[in-house]
Order: structure tokens, then sequence, then C-alpha cells
């Protein structure tokens, strides 16, 4: 075995060691903040924001559906057309109306 | 064994001599596994944050319905849930939002008994008096505010309001562009009186769905013999459905087809270029030509593809959380969460966890081998001398 493949499977080693310290410190850091500022902040305000986006920019839905449930940035600019909401874009959240099943049937 | 480890190092060897082809191939992995960790790390973190902000939230949201949208409720209503049996607290709230500038921020107002003694700002006090207000880190950063400073918004010039603290940024996202105020602040100021944006009922354990159904079914029947408008009850189960959709559903089939349409071009590329395949060729024909097997090639180049992976996955996993804590996600954040500029004015939220980690593993070693498993064994199985021609 040379010299470069000794010292190459070293550095992976330590790569690979490295890697799996930082995500389990990033666990680990994760699992401290759930007591933190969050809860106490969530808990005054009674649960605000849900979606990836910090201010509801074209409509709730987006930002918080249980304030807005229903997309109505849909019927405009062009009524029934896509939504060119920029909040809308986003893409690691994504929230649809739930469809509810109101029909009633009398006997 | 003692074969297969030999092999493994005439691959290493292999990775260390055509040390151009194997950093281009390197950071050509990087730069596929890089937006995909960072997009499902930001999905996780912000996860996080959202499930904390549906857990410690009410356990029933109760607001009107008018064309079937949500709209402002009558505080009437906060007595009637209160007398309902396995109701613990019962407290309205109003959520709006206003132009601060040219930067839009969330307007909350809460009854000043919501405000816990834990919480920590960056600076000042909660509010006490009329017209105080606590304002985001994105906002007072932005607009260089701090306790003290008084402003009023186009919406209503008449109301003014006073700065009396400032969130800590740790508080969510959400907290970010945020202006807090007593509920009588907020309805002046959105001069709406006598109504709520939303009535929040917070359950005695295992009785939200029966009183959600209840409220929706029995409050909705009138009892003064005037009409009333319908309501819309939203409890925590729906909340939570909407969460799961939103973020595993949606995003995680988006994000993982985005992510492999991407990734795929990048080898395709390389294979239609023929990036290093005569210098392949030749090495193949004589090896072969030495009486090296097919079996034994083959196993030298998946070990080699395994050695890359093992190289680029990490290195983009250390490379995306270097940018996303140490930098902050700068310029590439906005493209997970809309409309926060080039820099965030609040931490981004970021979760590694080991799955999608050993997801970008996974793909890092299809990619390798769907660039070159094929092509190898075609040289592998040709006469040596047409392979070194």
């Amino acid at each position: 075995m040379s010299r470069k493949i000794q010292s190459y499977l070293v550095f992976l080693l330590f790569l690979i060691t490295i890697t799996v310290l930082a995500i389990a410190m990033d666990l680990y850091s994760w699992k401290r903040i759930q007591s933190d500022q969050m809860v106490a902040f969530q808990r005054m305000v009674g649960g605000v924001g849900m979606g990836a986006i910090s201010t509801p920019m074209w409509s709730f839905i987006n930002f918080d559906t249980r304030i807005q449930p229903v997309d109505d940035s849909t019927l405009w600019p062009i009524p029934g057309g896509y939504s060119y909401g920029p909040d809308r874009t986003a893409t690691v959240s994504y929230f649809e109306e739930l469809p509810a099943n109101q029909l009633l049937k009398s006997e | 064994m003692n074969k297969h480890l030999n092999l493994l190092f005439t691959a290493i060897g292999n990775i260390c001599r055509n040390k151009v082809r194997s950093i281009v191939l390197i950071l050509c992995l990087i730069a596929v596994l890089f937006p995909f960790v960072t997009a499902i790390s930001i999905s996780e973190g912000i996860k996080f944050q959202s499930l904390v902000s549906i857990e410690e939230g009410a356990d029933i949201y109760v607001t009107e319905d008018y064309f079937g949208s949500n709209a402002p409720i009558s505080l009437d209503y906060v007595g009637r849930f209160k007398k309902m049996e396995g109701v613990t607290k019962v407290f309205p709230r109003i959520v709006g939002r206003a132009y601060f500038t040219n930067r839009l921020a969330t307007l909350v107002g809460i009854f000043p008994e919501n405000l816990p003694e834990s919480i920590r700002l960056s600076q000042g006090t909660m509010f006490h008096e009329k017209g105080d207000v606590i304002v985001g880190e994105g906002l007072a950063r932005e607009f260089r505010l701090q306790p003290g400073v008084r402003f009023s918004l186009s919406i209503n010039t008449s109301k003014l309001l006073r700065i009396v603290g400032v969130f800590d940024s740790n508080a969510t996202i959400w907290s970010a562009n945020l202006i807090l105020m007593s509920f009588e602040d907020a309805a002046e100021f959105f001069k709406v009186k006598g109504k709520a944006t939303d009535i929040l009922i917070y359950t005695r354990s295992g009785y939200a769905p029966i009183l959600a159904k209840q409220i929706q079914e029995n409050v909705n029947a009138s009892t003064s013999g005037s009409p009333e408008t319908p309501l819309r009850v939203q409890d925590k189960t729906l909340v939570k459905r909407y969460f799961e959709r939103g973020f595993n559903y949606k995003a995680g089939v988006f994000t993982a087809l985005y992510t492999v349409a991407f990734a795929l071009a990048i080898p395709a590329l390389l294979i239609v270029s023929g990036f290093g395949q005569t210098e392949r060729r030749k090495e193949i024909g004589i090896i072969k030509a030495t009486g090296w097997q097919t079996q034994e090639v083959m196993e030298m180049v998946v070990l080699e593809n395994l050695v890359i992976s093992l190289t680029s996955a990490p290195l983009a996993i250390l490379t995306s959380m270097v940018w996303l804590k140490w930098f902050n996600g700068a310029f590439i954040a906005q493209f997970f969460i809309a409309e926060i500029g080039l820099m965030a004015p609040f931490p981004v939220p970021s979760r590694f966890l080991p799955l999608p980690c050993l997801f970008a593993f996974i793909f890092a070693i299809v990619l390798t081998m769907v660039g070159s498993l094929y092509s190898t064994w075609r040289v592998a199985t040709v006469p040596p001398v047409e392979a070194m021609r």
C-alpha cells in the first residue's frame, strides 16, 4: 500500500467521522432548543406560523393555515387561474386547502 | 478477503492517479447533492418549528365563515365557549398584516394575561401600557428600531405605537417580522371593534374532537331567532393534517423529483461528452492484458465509485452545514424560504437528520454507477487490443 493510498484512507475516515459527529451534534442541539424560546413564544401567541415564509405575502394559507385555510390568491389577478403568489413557490412547504365534505343528505 | 482489499487499494490508487477526473467528479457530485441536502435540512428545521407552533397552540380555532372564507368572529362567542364542558381556557386574538414602510409585517394582538414571564427579549421589556408593542428582530435590524421609538402606520395614522421590546431572533422564523401588541390596541389599529380574527379554545385531554363537533353543530344552530353566520372550526387533528401534507407529501415529492431530475443530467452529460473515456478504455485494456478478469475490473470500478461517493456525500453535507450554520444560508436560503432576501433576518432553521444524509450518499452511489458501470462493462468484455486502440 503506497503512502498516497494510506493518506487518502486516513482522510476518508476523518471525513466520515467528522460528518457523523456533526450530524449527531446538530440532532442534540435541536433537542435542547425544544424547551427554549420557541415554546414560550408559541404559547404566548396561541400558535402562529407553519410554512416556509416569514410573513403572509399574498395569502395566509402558506404562512399559517389556521388563520386562513382558503387560498384566495387563486381568485386573482386572473380569476380561476394559477396563483402567482410569491409565497406559493416555496420549495420546502406548500399548503393546499383540505377538502371538507359538507354534503348533508336528508332522508 | 485479501483480493478484495487489494482491489480497494487499487481503486483508491486510481482515484489518486487520475486527480483531475476525480476532483471534477467529486465537485459535480457536491454540486448535485448540496441543494438536496440544504433543501431537506431547511425543510426539517421549519418542520420542527412548525410542530412546536402546532403543539403549543390551541386545541380548537374558531372563526366565522363568510362566503366560504374565514372571517372575524364576534367576541360574544367567548362567554359561550367558556361554559362548555371540558374547556380550560378561551381567548380571542387578532392576526393581521400591514406594511411597515416597504416591509410586510404580521400584526398580532393578544390579551396581556397571556404574556409569559419566561419569554426572553433581546431588548426592552414586555408591554404594560396602551400603545406599547414588541417588534421582531428582522424589523428592528432593518429599520434600526429600538425600545422608545414611536411610529404609526398608514393603515391608521391616528394610532400611535411605541416600541418597548424586541423579540429574540431564536423565537421562530415567524417572529422576525412580527409586531405584537395588546388585543385592544390591535382592535383599534384595524378599526374593528368587538371582533377577533379567531377564538382559541384550550381543552382537557381528549375533549377537543367532541367539543369541535359540538361547536360546529350546536353553536351554529341559532339561539336568538336571528340567523347567525356559520362557524368554521379547526381542531389540532385537522391542523396536523395540513402540516403533514404541507411538508411530507408536497415538499418531499417535489424536492426528490427536482433533485433526481437535476442530478441525472450531470452524469448523462459526462457520458455524452465522453469525459475521460479514452484514458479509461486504455487502462482497462492494459489490466485485462495483464490477466485481470472482467468481474475484477467491474469490482474495482464499483469500489472506485464507492470511495468517490463516500468522499462526496460527507463533503456535500459538511459544506451545506457550514453554509447554513456559519453563514446563515446567505444567498441560498431565499430559494427555500420565500421573500427573505439575500441575508435572512433570522437564524435559518436547518436540521440535519441521518436519513436524508444517507439518501445523499445513495444518490451519489447511484449517480456514479449509472455513469460508469455499463460503459466499463462494454470495454471490459472486448479483447484488450481493441480496448487499447
